[in-house]
């Protein structure tokens, strides 16, 4: 089976539009959740929101290519400009055929969706503007990038809700340990603060009015943010080959369906990703020095996600650090996975374990050391990051800075 | 309302991101360059701005039998005037 490493890394969200900004907000311990300004807030309970800061997509695109391309698919195709020439990597024709571009994302199109329903519905007008079908289309994210690339190997997009990032990675993977291809582009991203979208979410009753405090007593809720992180994924041989700058290897994955409640978590399923994850990577349940939780904020995750590490744990529950970063780049959704890989994988290059933000004080029902506050300067050798759904499917990945 | 060859040109040259000097009346589309897409967002654009309803089917692009020609910018200037004539009840201009 062959070994996979990490080679490239690209993100677009609230906490900066590329690695060096989004690292060290990250460690600075910096929120990005702020006022809510990108959609009308009048008839909307929800206020806050981490929304990304200067991004101006004419910077990145011609006024006629953006008549394509939906919010998503923007941040995306940005995020993979980021990670391929942070790679390093070139594709010729044969290694283009051998790269898979394999996205996960919550909600696709839904700007653009949204756009159109309002033109039909609110407005009353009689036609859509031609290019919406192929602005809407889940898969867009990941043709675009094959189309600006020139990648001409397997690509498509995964959609499992808030951890599509975690199976995309995790579809991709099996795809380079089986020799299928060499390289792939990978990761996920969402725009998620649309207004039918936001309705909906103020409608299920679950996110915070204040702000984002995972695991912390006062916690209110979830906030949403939205980006996305793309991750340039090769082979151990091949990235060796050619002599890749290397940002950690990833070891393991595991996934498990509830198959119980469609939005309820439940601490099995939670368990099995966990230990499926362990069991694939070959590791100790004490290997592991951090967990970059789901750690959505509300209720349910927290209390389930604690009692769910504590279960595949063990003692060694005691002893890890678990931190939420959605407490800084909020709740991307299908890209929540992406953006909390590339705060791992920060944490992992700089040395240091990121904090749990907005963290006011212990929830007995959340024993474990949340690393509250203030980033640590302790080296990660071996991370999870943990990813469950709405619709109970769970994702998890593990990472290993050093190649062995 | 009057809706002259000179309108129609600008929106064409907007949508196709040609230069409008080149859009005489006898220009043909193809060999400038203007794809398919691009027809059917002129089609679009034309709609729009002159509240018509464009007969227009992207799958025989130059076929007559497909309902209208846009072949060439004289194709688009008489099938405009033709249309607002026929469904806004607009004199058609030179």
């Amino acid at each position: 089976m062959k070994r996979i490493v990490i080679t490239g890394v690209g993100v677009v969200s609230a906490l900066g539009n590329n690695m060096r900004d989004f690292s060290t907000a990250i460690q600075l311990g910096r929120s990005a959740i702020g006022p809510l300004t990108v959609v009308p807030t009048e008839k909307l309970s929800i206020k806050i929101a981490a929304q990304l800061q200067c991004f101006t997509p004419t910077a990145h695109f011609e006024e006629r290519q953006l008549k394509l391309l939906d919010r998503a698919t923007q941040y995306a195709l940005v995020a993979a400009r980021e990670a391929i020439a942070d790679s390093g990597i070139e594709f010729s024709e044969v290694l283009s055929a051998r790269t898979a571009v394999v996205l996960g994302s919550g909600i696709g199109g839904a700007t653009s969706s949204d756009e159109s329903y309002r033109r039909l519905y609110g407005d009353g007008e009689q036609r859509l503007h031609p290019l919406t079908v192929p602005k809407v289309m889940f898969n867009a994210a990941a043709s675009h990038i094959s189309i600006e690339h020139r990648i001409t190997g397997p690509s498509f997009m995964v959609a499992s809700a808030c951890s599509s990032t975690n199976s995309a990675i995790g579809a991709v993977m099996q795809m380079l340990r089986s020799g299928l291809v060499d390289a792939a582009i990978t990761g996920g991203t969402d725009a998620t603060l649309v207004y039918a979208g936001l309705k909906g979410w103020e409608a299920l009753r679950v996110t915070a009015s204040d702000t984002c405090r995972p695991f912390s007593k006062g916690r209110l809720g979830m906030v949403l943010g939205e980006g996305a992180g793309i991750f340039v994924l090769e082979t151990l041989d091949h990235a060796r080959a050619r002599g890749a700058v290397i940002h950690a290897e990833l070891i393991g994955f595991g996934m498990s369906s509830d198959a119980s409640d469609i939005v309820a978590p439940a601490i099995s399923g939670a368990v099995n990703a966990m230990t499926s994850c362990l069991r694939d990577a070959g590791l100790n349940a004490s290997d592991v020095d951090y967990i970059n939780a789901h750690g959505t904020g509300t209720v349910a995750n927290d209390v389930t996600e604690t009692a769910a590490i504590h279960r595949a744990f063990g003692d060694h529950a005691r002893t890890l650090m678990v931190s939420s970063t959605k407490a800084m780049h909020g709740h991307a959704l299908g890209a929540a996975g992406a953006l909390e890989l590339v705060a791992t994988i920060a944490g992992m290059k700089h040395g240091f374990v990121p904090p749990t933000a907005n963290y006011v004080a212990a929830d007995p029902l959340c024993d474990l050391d949340c690393v509250p506050n203030e980033t640590r300067a302790i080296a990660i050798a071996v991370a999870l990051s943990n990813s469950f759904a709405f619709g109970g499917q769970n994702a998890v990945i593990a990472v290993r800075h050093d190649v062995q | 309302m009057r809706i002259t060859e000179q309108e129609v040109v600008e929106l064409v040259a907007k949508e196709a991101r040609v230069a409008p000097e080149l859009l005489r009346a006898d220009a043909n589309l193809a060999e400038l360059d203007i794809q398919s897409l691009e027809i059917v967002e002129i089609v679009f654009a034309l709609e729009e701005r002159f509240g018509i309803s464009i007969p227009f089917n992207a799958n025989g692009v130059g076929d007559e039998s497909a309902g209208v020609s846009l072949k060439t910018v004289r194709d688009i200037v008489e099938m405009v005037n033709k249309l607002a004539a026929e469904q806004l009840g607009v004199m058609a201009a030179d």
